[in-house]
């Protein structure tokens, strides 16, 4: 996109401490560091969100994601590693541009990635979701399959093993309904395909 | 073990042999979805890499499904901790203006013979092929048969503290 700045490093037009690049994805270190080293991993081509980049160039991403952090670690011994990303005005994105964030953690460094968790709604919040995760896994039971929570914290008994084995085999793999839609969209990836990626 | 991912506290999203999606019972907010391996691990470099993409994708799917909460902002997260008890996940977070979850760091200003000598630090050590699945076969036993002074050891112990 001819305005976005990320755009620009990643043609070469602003400088910028290049790490790595391949062909779905770039990574600079960030010059305005949460913590130094930084790594900004960015989409090569211009995509505002990630859920606009390909399902190829994400597989790409993040298995480059896993790499850079491993190299990180590796190179300045961090007491911590964080990943980062953060997708629409409400959830602090301000680039124009996907943003992969791979941040070094030092201990006490005030970067506010450990959010304390509560308890939280989560039958209302799951009945609202359910519709669309029917769409987008058809083989998912979702009526059948247990209350984990709610139920077992109720009986306070622990799951007998054959229980939890004829639960695993009601669920269905997750593979024809994904197929039809390839037809559509090309580049669609599903769950199951991913290893044929892996030689 | 006292893991919630592991105990599926809450409701199961998405399931199958590798990965799974849990709506958190106990969460950051309401709508908080932890993506993990089903194996128990602490750090991303014990996650393979085909099941990291597969857990990438996942949450591409799942973040779709946050319009029926009115939303289409997310953040995902992930920490990394050698802490036994905490099992590596990537975050799926819905977020709304006003919902007080903050996540904005303050950036620092490093002088830029640091930031070179940590560029240099960093690209001096090549990039990890990606594994192919025989090679991640291979590498799973390999950590296994040296538990002692492995690289993901090393890592693990590298993230005793932080965060």
């Amino acid at each position: 996109m001819d305005n976005c700045p990320f755009c620009k490093i990643i043609s070469g037009e602003i400088p910028a401490k290049k790490l790595y690049e391949d062909d779905s994805c770039v990574a600079i270190l960030d010059i305005y560091p949460a913590n130094p080293g930084h790594v900004l991993l960015l989409s090569k081509t211009h995509h505002a969100s990630y859920l606009d980049i390909l399902d190829p160039d994400l597989v790409n991403i993040g298995v480059i994601s896993k790499k850079i952090g491993e190299n990180v670690i590796r190179a300045l011994k961090p007491d911590g590693l964080s990943i980062f990303v953060a997708d629409g005005a409400s959830a602090g994105q301000r680039a124009p541009h996907f943003i992969l964030h791979i941040i070094p953690r030092i201990e006490n460094d005030a970067v506010p990635l450990d959010s304390k968790k509560q308890a939280v709604q989560v039958d209302s919040i799951f009945e609202k979701l359910k519709p669309s995760l029917k769409d987008i896994f058809p083989d998912m039971d979702y009526d059948n399959l247990e209350k984990t929570d709610s139920v077992k914290e109720e009986l306070k008994v622990e799951p007998k093993q054959e229980d939890k084995i004829e639960h695993k085999q009601e669920i269905k793999p997750v593979q024809e309904p994904a197929k039809q839609k390839k037809e559509e969209t090309d580049d669609s990836i599903t769950l199951d395909n991913i290893k044929d990626l892996f030689g | 073990m006292d893991c919630a991912i592991c105990n599926k506290q809450g409701r199961v999203v998405y399931e199958d042999a590798e990965i799974m999606a849990i709506l958190l019972s106990k969460g950051i907010k309401e709508g908080h979805i932890a993506i993990s391996s089903k194996k128990h691990v602490n750090i991303i470099s014990q996650v393979g890499d085909e099941t990291i993409a597969k857990m990438y994708i996942l949450a591409k799917k799942i973040a779709g499904a946050y319009a029926a909460l009115n939303t289409s902002s997310f953040n995902i997260v992930a920490n990394n901790r050698s802490d036994e008890e905490f099992h590596f996940a990537l975050n799926l977070i819905p977020r709304s203006e006003g919902d007080n979850i903050n996540f904005q760091w303050n950036p620092k200003q490093i002088p830029p013979e640091q930031l070179g000598q940590i560029f240099d630090m960093i690209k001096a050590i090549p990039i990890n092929p990606v594994e192919s699945k025989k090679t991640e076969a291979k590498q799973a036993k390999k950590v296994e048969i040296d538990a002692d002074g492995q690289e993901d050891n090393y890592m693990l112990n590298q993230f005793r503290r932080v965060p």
